[in-house]
C-alpha cells in the first residue's frame, strides 16, 4: 500500500487540469478533422460529457466516504476479487496510456525539433525527470504542478487567442455522416478518461467543505480549452489537417513575427513539453500506486523499476512508428476505455448503493 | 585548601600556558589565591576592581566578606568540577584556604569591533547596525529591540574542544514551542570537536543536509533578525560569528531585503519582481540561450539570428565550449578578485574585462553575444540581497542540459529542479511557500509587498503560536 502524503483539493485540481488537457491538444484535433471535417468540434464535447459523468460519480463517492479508498469501497461492496480486477485494470490503463503519450510526443519532437537526433535523447530527458517526480510523491508532484499551472494557463489562452486571429473562413458543416461521427468518436475515446485517477487516489485528497470546486473548476477549464482548441483548429485547417498534424503547435506556427520578438512557436512548444513531462509522471505515479495496491509489500523504488521496464519494453517493441502508434491508439486502446467509462462507474453505483455495508465495519 | 598547591594545580591543568596569571595574598591568616587568563580577561579591571579592594580590606575571613569587599554583581560560587571551564571562559577564579569552593568573577574582555554596517548587507535607509563576533554584544543588539518579557534566550554549548557558546533566541508565545524544542534538541545532539562560525551549524540544522540549496536563514543585521523573530522564527547566535541564523527558512526570504520595509510598498514590489527576474535570468538565461542557439535557432528573430551568425562565424570553438569557457573565466576572475588585496582589484578588472574579454572578442576566440549573455547571467544573480553563490551551480547545470539535450532537456531540468525544491521542508515549512502551496495571506509579503496596515497576520507558511499581528 502506498504511503503517500495527502494532497489538497487545489493540488488535485492542478493534476486534473494537466491530465485532461495534455493529450487532447496535439494530434487529436487533426485526426478528428481528417475523418469528420467540421463536425470534429463536437467529438470532444460528447466525450467530455461521459468523462464528467465519471467525475460526478467521484464527487458522490468522495462526499459519502471521505476517508475511504476506492479499493476499500470496492472490496466491501463487491469482494476481494473485484479489487484485484480494478487494480489490474488501473495498471494496464496507465501503462498503455503512457506508451501512447510517449510515442506521440516523440513523433512530434522528431518532426519539429530533433530531426537528426537519436530516440535515446527522449529517454534521457523523460525517464529521470518523471521517475524523480513519481518517487517524490503525490504532494510534491501536486505542488510542482501548482507552480506551473498559472503560466501554462496563460500560455494556453495566448495560443487560443492568437489561433483565432489565423481564421480566414468558416467551413461547411454536416459533411460527414452520423455513423462516421460515431465511429470517429469511438476511435478516439482513448484520448479521454484520464480523470479516472481521481478514484485511485480518492483517500489521499483532502477536500474541505466547499472545496470541490477547486477540483471541478480546473477540470472544467481544461475541458473548455480542449474544445476551444478543437474549434479553432477546425476553423483554421478544416480542409488541410494532413498538413498540420500537431494542432496546438500549428495554431500559431504560421503567425508572423511580432515586433521583432521572434517566432512565437516557442510558446506552444514549451507548453507541449511541460504537459508531456507532467502527464507521463502522473501515469507513472498512478501505475505505481495501483501496483502497490496489488502487491502491498512492494516499495516505491521497485514499482518504479517495474514501470520503467515495461514502459521501455512496450515503447521499443509494440509501438514505434507513427502509423503503428495511430493503429495502437485508434484500434486497441478504445477497448481499454471500458474500464474508466463503464467498469468504474458500475463499481461506483454499487458502492453508493451499499452505504451501510461499507460504513458498517468502521462505523 | 592549600592555596599555593591549588595554584600550582591550575597551572599544571592549563599546561603552564603563557597567558595564565596567578596571584597570592595572605590576610588575617587566610590565604587567598587568584587564577585567570590574562589574554581574555581585563587586567586593569582585575587590579582595580578585585585585587586592590581585597588587599586593602581588613575583614577577609570567608566568601561573604570577600563578596562584600569586591562589591560586584557578577559573582558566583562554583564547585571544583566547574571551575576550570569558567577560567577558560574568561572569569577570574578566587579561592580561600578556609573554603573548599571557588568564587568566580565574570571579568571577560577581549577586543571586539563596533557594530558597524556589515559590508555584505548595505542599506539605503533603515538601521545600519550589524552583528559582531562577540555574543554578548549580539544578544544586546537583539534585546534592545524588544522591551518585552516574551523574549527568551537559551544558553547552549557545542564543541568538545571549543565549547562554543550558542544562544537560541525566540519570542515566547509567538514562536512555535515544538520548533524551538526541535532546534534545541538538534543543537544538543551535535557531537563535534569545535564550532568556529555559525556556518558550522548550517548543514547540521538543515532538514536535507546534502542539498545545495540554502535551508537556514542568515543575517548580519539585528533589525532583520528581530523582524524574523516577530514572525515566529527562532534565531541562533553563535559566539565568534557575526552571522545569526534563523529558522524555519523559506525560499521567499532570499527575495526579501530589509530595504523593502523602509521604502514605498509599490516600489518594494517592483524591486521584488526585479529580483525574481534577476534570479530566473541568472539560473536559466545562459542555458536557454545555448539551447535556442543550438537546437531551436528558427524561433529566434531573423535579425538577431544574423547577428549571431556573423559574430560566431570565425569562432574556432563550438557554442557550448565557448559559453563554458567564458563562464569558467568569470569564476576564475571572481575567485582571484576575492583573494587579491584591494589595491590589486583594479588590475584584476583591467585584466579581466579589457585584456581577456575585449581582446578575446577581437582575436575571434569568443563572440560578443555569448559574452553579453554570460555577463548578464552573472550580474543578475547579485540582485538577491543575500549571497547565494551556490546558484551558480544551477547555471552550469542548465548550460549543459541546454547544450546537450535542447529545450526538452532544459525544461526537464527546470521541472526536476522545481520538483526537488518542492520536496524540501524546513521545520515543517514548505520551501517554496507561499507560492507552492499557494497561501494567499502570505503573498501579501511575498512577491508583492502590500502596505504594513494590510499585513495583519503572521506567515502561515510555518507554524507559529499567534497568527494575528495587528488588530
Amino acid at each position: 500500500m502506498t504511503k503517500d502524503k495527502t494532497i489538497t483539493a487545489g493540488q488535485a485540481g492542478a493534476m486534473c487540469f494537466f491530465m485532461i488537457l495534455a493529450n487532447k491538444i496535439l494530434v487529436l484535433p487533426s485526426l478528428l478533422v481528417e475523418k469528420t471535417r467540421a463536425e470534429a468540434m463536437f467529438v470532444p464535447i460528447v466525450l467530455f460529457l461521459i468523462e464528467f459523468l465519471m467525475i460526478f460519480f467521484f464527487f458522490k463517492l468522495k462526499k459519502k466516504y471521505p476517508n475511504f479508498s476506492f479499493s476499500e469501497i470496492v472490496r466491501k461492496s463487491c469482494g476481494r476479487w473485484a479489487v484485484i480486477l480494478t487494480n489490474v485494470l488501473f495498471v494496464a490503463f496507465f501503462l498503455s496510456k503512457a506508451v501512447l503519450l510517449y510515442n506521440l510526443k516523440s513523433i512530434f519532437l522528431k518532426s519539429v525539433v530533433y530531426h537528426e537526433e537519436n530516440a535515446l535523447v527522449y529517454f534521457v530527458c523523460f525517464v529521470p525527470v518523471v521517475t524523480h517526480m513519481a518517487l517524490a510523491g503525490l504532494r510534491v508532484m501536486g505542488r510542482t504542478m501548482q507552480v506551473f499551472l498559472p503560466t501554462i494557463f496563460v500560455l494556453v489562452i495566448f495560443v487560443v487567442v492568437v489561433g483565432f486571429t489565423g481564421i480566414t473562413n468558416i467551413p461547411a458543416f454536416f459533411e460527414s455522416s452520423v455513423s462516421q461521427f460515431l465511429t470517429t468518436t469511438f476511435g478516439h475515446v482513448a484520448a479521454f478518461g484520464d480523470s479516472v485517477f481521481l478514484f485511485l487516489i480518492m483517500d489521499k485528497i483532502e477536500v474541505k467543505k466547499g472545496e470541490f470546486k477547486k477540483i471541478f473548476l480546473p477540470t472544467l477549464f481544461a475541458a473548455i480549452f480542449v474544445c476551444l482548441i478543437n474549434i479553432v483548429f477546425v476553423l483554421a485547417y478544416c480542409y488541410t489537417p494532413f498538413m498540420h498534424p500537431f494542432a496546438f503547435f500549428e495554431l500559431i506556427s504560421f503567425v508572423r513575427e511580432y515586433g521583432g520578438m521572434g517566432r512565437l512557436d516557442l510558446i506552444p512548444m514549451v507548453g507541449i513539453i511541460v504537459f508531456s513531462y507532467f502527464q507521463l509522471a502522473m501515469y507513472m505515479k498512478f501505475f505505481m500506486i495501483s501496483l502497490q495496491n496489488l502487491f502491498e509489500k512492494m516499495g516505491d523504488t521497485l514499482s518504479a523499476v517495474v514501470f520503467v521496464f515495461f514502459f521501455l519494453l512496450l515503447v521499443n517493441f509494440v509501438v514505434l512508428t507513427s502509423s503503428q502508434t495511430i493503429f495502437y491508439g485508434e484500434m486497441i486502446l478504445p477497448y481499454f476505455m471500458l474500464f474508466p467509462f463503464v467498469i468504474v462507474p458500475i463499481f461506483s453505483i454499487i458502492g453508493l448503493c451499499f452505504r451501510k455495508k461499507i460504513l458498517g465495519a468502521d462505523g | 585548601m592549600n592555596v599555593l598547591k591549588q595554584i600550582e594545580n591550575f597551572c599544571q591543568k592549563l599546561h603552564d600556558s603563557a597567558d595564565v596569571s596567578t596571584r597570592f595574598l595572605e590576610k588575617n591568616g587566610v590565604q587567598i589565591g587568584f587564577v585567570y587568563l590574562k589574554s581574555i580577561t581585563d587586567n586593569l579591571l582585575f587590579v582595580e576592581g578585585i585585587y586592590q579592594p581585597i588587599s586593602v580590606s581588613e575583614e577577609i575571613v570567608d566568601f561573604e566578606s570577600l563578596k562584600q569587599a569586591i562589591g560586584s554583581n557578577d559573582l558566583s560560587v562554583v564547585t571544583r568540577e566547574e571551575v576550570l571551564g569558567k577560567i577558560l571562559e574568561g572569569s577570574v577564579c578566587i579561592f580561600l584556604s578556609s573554603d573548599e569552593r571557588f568564587l568566580i568573577v565574570d571579568n571577560l574582555k577581549f577586543d571586539s569591533r563596533m557594530p558597524n554596517e556589515p559590508p555584505t548587507s548595505p542599506v539605503i535607509s533603515g538601521p545600519r547596525e550589524g552583528f559582531v563576533e562577540d555574543i554578548k554584544t549580539n544578544i544586546s543588539l537583539i534585546r534592545r529591540r524588544f522591551a518585552s518579557e516574551k523574549l527568551v534566550f537559551k544558553n547552549l554549548c557545542v564543541g568538545e574542544i571549543t565549547k562554543t557558546k550558542i544562544v537560541v533566541a525566540y519570542l515566547d508565545g509567538i514562536a512555535d514551542d515544538k520548533i524551538v524544542e526541535q532546534i534545541e534538541n538538534k543543537i544538543k545532539k551535535i557531537k563535534i570537536d569545535g564550532v568556529i562560525d555559525s556556518y558550522y551549524l548550517v548543514s547540521l540544522l538543515a532538514d536535507r543536509p546534502n542539498s545545495v540549496l540554502r535551508q537556514v536563514g542568515s543575517s548580519e543585521k539585528p533589525d532583520i533578525v528581530a523582524a524574523k523573530m516577530l514572525e515566529g522564527r527562532v534565531a541562533i547566535v553563535v559566539n565568534g560569528s557575526p552571522i545569526v541564523l534563523t529558522l524555519p527558512f523559506v525560499f521567499l526570504e532570499d527575495l526579501q531585503s530589509s530595504n523593502d520595509y523602509y521604502t514605498n510598498y509599490v516600489y518594494a514590489t517592483f524591486l521584488r519582481f526585479v529580483r525574481m527576474c534577476g534570479l530566473l535570468i541568472a539560473v536559466l538565461g545562459p542555458g536557454l540561450y545555448i539551447a535556442l542557439q543550438l537546437f531551436h535557432y528558427n524561433v529566434l528573430p531573423i535579425k538577431y539570428l544574423i547577428t549571431i551568425a556573423d559574430s560566431t562565424q570565425q569562432i574556432p570553438f563550438t557554442p557550448f565550449l565557448e559559453i563554458l569557457f567564458i563562464t569558467l573565466l568569470f569564476h576564475i576572475l571572481y575567485e582571484v578578485s576575492l583573494r587579491l588585496p584591494s589595491y590589486l582589484g583594479l588590475a584584476t578588472s583591467i585584466v579581466g574585462a579589457l585584456i581577456l574579454g575585449d581582446t578575446g572578442v577581437k582575436a575571434g576566440l569568443i563572440s560578443p553575444p555569448t559574452v553579453i549573455v554570460v555577463a548578464i547571467g552573472k550580474i543578475a544573480l547579485y540582485t538577491l540581497p543575500e549571497e547565494n553563490a551556490q546558484i551558480n551551480l544551477f547555471q552550469f547545470l542548465f548550460i549543459i542540459l541546454g547544450a546537450t539535450l535542447g529545450l526538452l532537456g532544459f525544461l526537464g531540468g527546470v521541472i526536476y529542479l522545481f520538483n526537488y525544491v518542492n520536496g524540501i521542508e524546513s521545520y515543517g515549512a514548505p520551501y517554496l511557500a507561499p507560492f507552492s502551496p499557494f497561501i494567499f495571506s502570505d503573498n501579501k509579503d511575498g512577491l508583492l509587498k502590500v502596505p504594513l496596515k494590510d499585513m495583519k497576520t503572521r506567515p502561515k507558511s510555518f507554524r507559529n503560536e499567534k497568527k494575528e499581528r495587528m488588530s
